[in-house]
């Protein structure tokens, strides 16, 4: 029922025509000009991370791969990107090389690919999961919420650290055939779907106290007395009030998930070889920050711009669904208004 | 040791005047009650007669929306010691945020310049620090709802010693006391043992005398009470004002008392200054105001006050045929909230038999916890019948399946209490008004033509059917809940308190609509309320309710006019009136 008021009524300017939340909301997100910046600036990097050296079998356009190895064109590997005669020049190795001579750019892309599909596949597993069973167990009360809280406090009494180890080892260079599918445990996105497995609990607990809170206001019982059923309750009255604490919760959790990956993959546990991911390339090359700082540089910066682009498109997205948030000007701001205000008041 | 005490001596006629009302409300609770305040507080001592407040030119902005909203405008008005100042308006007149303005309470997107002097001190301009040494010793502030303003972790006790620490060298001990008679001295029962008690553990009213006694603690020079009795039960109300108008006199403070309700200020003001979009429209002596009121605004807010009795001569006891088909009879009917953990199951209502005639309107009266609207939720299947049978529109809620009832639900309807709760916040209303429609299955083009053709019904523009709920004001908001429950053309509507969350003037146009909307499509009504005035103009028959059973029930001219039982008539006569003379001289009749 939803889906019908989700679509449609596009070419109509009419100011009665009924508008969907849907519409609303992609309205106001579009005018969030932090978020907006963010979601071109994340699309772009994307972008740039898949073609630029392929996904799979699909060739892209550099002409280096991550595992290629050349001469060392600058003293140590260093950047050929910069300002040479006065023009500004990228060079046949524009992040540098490292000590044997593999273009860092080709790795750092596949070391993106491989933490974006991470960070994805973990955060939608996660906050799916999370939402789901804090929702029944908040709606419910009662034996349900017993049940699963008990089963969320058993996950969280799981050491991520020790589980992912274990699994990593159990699994390791294993390839299990389902079918037609044929996985090969050593695939990021396995590694993706453990973390998110262990990782939803916290947003588990958020959104059943959420729940528990909203579903006493009277909006649930016009919904029931409306003839709703729980589950339309539960995912169309209730959930977009709750939308302020989910957002806000599965972007730090994305963000902290490229981070969680990162310190894994230095222990050893997460991505492993020849695969790369941003956060094994920076440990691989911890001992070089010295000599050849260049090494981090890149995969920081890409970390650091998944992190903030998500947390300001999380920001844009909570505004976005809340129909309340104003923003209240800063102090300085009131004094100028003020001033002038008063001024024209003299005058006149 | 003050000068306080040799004013009672001074003004002999105020304290006697008060004693016999003393003695009458306090009952047998009470032993004792002050005349004064027992101890000397640290606030400015005043004189009854002297200038406390002197606002000029007063006016508060806000910041909305990229530029400055005035919330008032120039506001100029004086208050002496001993003397209520009544400051009447719609909400967002501005009187509220006036009055918080001087003391410092605005929010952070409010300003405020002009000059305000409080015994002579300006406090326009006054640093945060400094005016925290003014709230609490010099102003005291009654807020509207005693349940919020206090905080819910800590006993009452607590927070009236704390407030008097802070502000004097009293030690716990001598503290403890001088709480223990402020609380004595607003009549609250038991005070040794209530000053342990945590807000929730007493009744509203008591919460309210509460939160006056934490007002009252360090001997303020200047009173503010904010709607002090919107939140309240009719009876409770009268008892709260009468408190009000007795302190008055021992207390020698200035009093603001900030109100919607004409009604309210009738026998309490000395003087009243009614405010409308931010600016005074009339100011003067409480009399002169309530027999000749000389600008429009003030006639229609005096008028819009329900004058209980008034519209008896018109109703028509035929108005419906005694063989008109039933939509709700419930016989002997009890229903119960069940067992939660450690709570035990508690039953609401015992036992009562009611009918509802296809058409009629039926109003179900009672103070808060009487269960009257238990009775209302349970007939729209969201509590379950406990014992007795209710049916409705035919079918026997008692014991009903889940299928049958979603059947049943697209027979009958409800308008909630609070429009702001019941018309989810991220919902565009239109959506919220559709909601009914969409979930019987209607095709989308259905639903937005009658979306709109409910729109025009209760006269809201049709262009907001894409805004939220809190772009739109009380009054409109409440029209909302009401589409949406005449959206499936119910047989039988339940309308629980669908005015008691809005102002006055905003009621009486509501509840016009209503009585139009109920003429026009013939749905049979309960409509639960605790107000016998509005109930009056709208209701067919009567029943009342009382601690889960109904005392008294007939047409609405038998109870109003001749109540039998003596609760019926004690909440006939709490119901205030929009006239002092007529007001004074029921409270004398009373015995009060």
């Amino acid at each position: 029922m939803s889906e019908n008021t989700m679509t449609e009524n596009t070419d109509k300017p009419d100011e009665t025509e009924g508008l969907s939340i849907g519409r609303i909301v992609w309205g106001r997100f579009v005018r969030h000009k932090a978020a907006m910046v963010s979601a071109v600036v994340l699309a772009f990097t994307v972008i740039l991370v898949f073609t630029s050296i392929g996904v799979g079998a699909l060739p892209g356009w550099w002409k280096w791969g991550p595992n290629d190895r050349s001469d060392l064109v600058n003293p140590k590997g260093a950047p050929t990107m910069g300002f040479e005669n006065g023009s500004f020049q990228i060079g046949e190795h524009p992040f540098g090389q490292d000590e044997i001579g593999r273009d860092i750019f080709a790795r750092v892309m596949q070391g993106a690919q491989v933490s974006v599909l991470v960070m994805v596949i973990m955060g939608v597993v996660a906050t799916t999961l999370g939402v789901i069973i804090g929702a029944y167990a908040g709606y419910y009360r009662g034996w349900v919420d017993n049940v699963l809280m008990r089963m969320t406090e058993v996950v969280i009494a799981i050491p991520t650290l020790v589980v992912t180890a274990v699994v990593g080892r159990m699994l390791s260079d294993r390839t299990v055939v389902l079918g037609p599918i044929e996985i090969t445990t050593k695939d990021p996105w396995v590694f993706g779907l453990v973390l998110g497995l262990l990782l939803w609990p916290g947003l588990a607990r958020l959104v059943r106290a959420e729940y528990l809170s909203l579903r006493e206001r009277e909006f649930v019982d016009a919904a029931k007395v409306a003839g709703a059923e729980d589950r339309s309750i539960m995912f169309r009255h209730i959930l977009p009030n709750a939308m302020g604490v989910i957002i806000v919760n599965a972007t730090l959790l994305m963000a902290a998930a490229t981070i969680l990956e990162a310190s894994l993959s230095f222990l050893g546990f997460g991505i492993q070889a020849p695969n790369v991911s941003l956060g094994t390339l920076i440990s691989q090359y911890s001992s070089s920050f010295q000599v050849r700082p260049w090494l981090f540089w890149w995969p920081g910066l890409f970390i650091i711009t998944f992190a903030l682009t998500i947390n300001l498109i999380g920001d844009g997205l909570r505004d976005a669904f809340d129909p309340r948030q104003k923003r209240i000007p800063k102090a300085r701001e009131l004094a100028k208004r003020a001033a002038t205000k008063q001024e024209s008041e003299v005058g006149s | 040791m003050t000068p306080r005490r040799d004013k009672s001596g001074e003004t002999p006629e105020t304290t006697e005047a008060v004693t016999p009302a003393v003695e009458t409300e306090a009952d047998a609770t009470v032993e004792t009650v002050p005349d004064e305040l027992p101890v000397e507080g640290v606030g400015h001592q005043v004189k009854p007669g002297d200038l406390v407040l002197d606002v000029d030119g007063l006016h508060v902005d806000f910041y909305v929306e990229g530029e400055w909203v005035p919330a008032a405008i120039d506001l100029k008005y004086q208050v002496k010691a001993g003397e209520v100042l009544a400051i009447v308006g719609e909400s967002g007149s501005g009187k509220t945020q006036s009055s918080m303005a001087m003391i410092g309470l605005l929010p952070r997107n409010g300003r405020h310049y002009g000059s305000a002097k409080l015994n002579g001190t300006e406090l326009v301009g006054m640093s945060q620090r400094a005016l925290s040494r003014v709230r609490g010793p010099q102003v005291g502030v009654i807020f509207q709802e005693p349940m919020t303003a206090m905080n819910p972790v800590y006993t009452v006790g607590f927070q009236i010693v704390e407030t008097l620490r802070q502000h004097t060298d009293l030690g716990p001990h001598e503290a403890k006391e001088r709480a223990i008679e402020l609380l004595r001295l607003v009549e609250i029962p038991e005070p040794e043992r209530r000053f342990e008690s945590y807000p929730h553990q007493l009744s509203g009213g008591q919460r309210q005398r509460a939160m006056i006694a934490q007002a009252l603690a360090c001997d303020p020079a200047l009173l503010f009470a904010d709607e002090p009795t919107t939140a309240l039960d009719v009876t409770v109300q009268a008892e709260i004002l009468e408190l009000i108008r007795d302190l008055k006199h021992r207390i020698h403070a200035g009093i603001v008392l900030i109100t919607h309700d004409m009604g309210v200020v009738a026998d309490m003001a000395d003087r009243i200054l009614v405010m409308k979009d931010g600016r005074v429209v009339e100011e003067g002596a409480s009399g002169d105001i309530f027999t000749n009121p000389k600008h429009d605004y003030t006639k229609a807010l005096l008028s819009a006050v329900p004058h209980l009795g008034a519209s008896l001569d018109s109703k028509n006891e035929q108005r419906i045929p005694e063989d008109a088909p039933l939509v709700l009879e419930a016989k002997n009917l009890v229903i119960e909230y069940p067992r939660n953990g450690s709570t035990p199951a508690f039953r609401a209502v015992h036992g009562i038999d009611l009918t509802i005639r296809k058409g009629e309107m039926v109003a179900l009266v009672g103070e808060s916890g009487s269960g009257k609207t238990t009775v209302g939720r349970c007939a729209v299947g969201l509590l379950p019948v406990h014992d007795g049978s209710l049916v409705v529109n035919d079918t026997d809620m008692h014991g009903i399946s889940r299928h049958d009832l979603a059947q049943l639900r697209k027979s009958f309807s409800i308008v909630f209490q609070d429009p702001g709760s019941s018309l989810n916040p991220r919902w565009p209303i239109g959506q919220s008004v559709g909601e009914p429609l969409v979930l019987a299955g209607w095709k989308k083009d259905r639903v937005t033509a009658r979306v709109n053709e409910l729109l025009d019904q209760v006269e809201i523009p049709r262009a907001y059917r894409n805004r939220y709920p809190h772009e739109l004001s009380g009054g409109q908001r409440q029209r909302i809940g009401i589409a949406r429950a005449l959206a499936l053309e119910p047989k039988l509507l339940i309308a629980d308190e669908p005015t008691s969350a809005l102002d006055v003037s905003v009621q009486a146009r509501v509840l016009e609509i209503f009585a139009d909307l109920q003429d026009k499509h013939g749905f049979g009504c309960l409509f639960v309320s605790h107000d016998l005035a509005v109930v009056e103009q709208l209701s067919d028959r009567i029943a009342v309710m009382r601690q889960g059973e109904i005392v008294e029930q007939g047409t609405t001219r038998q109870i109003i006019s001749n109540p039998q039982h003596e609760y019926t008539q004690k909440l006939i006569a709490a119901v205030p009136v929009p006239d002092p003379f007529e007001q004074t001289r029921r409270r004398e009749s009373a015995g009060l």
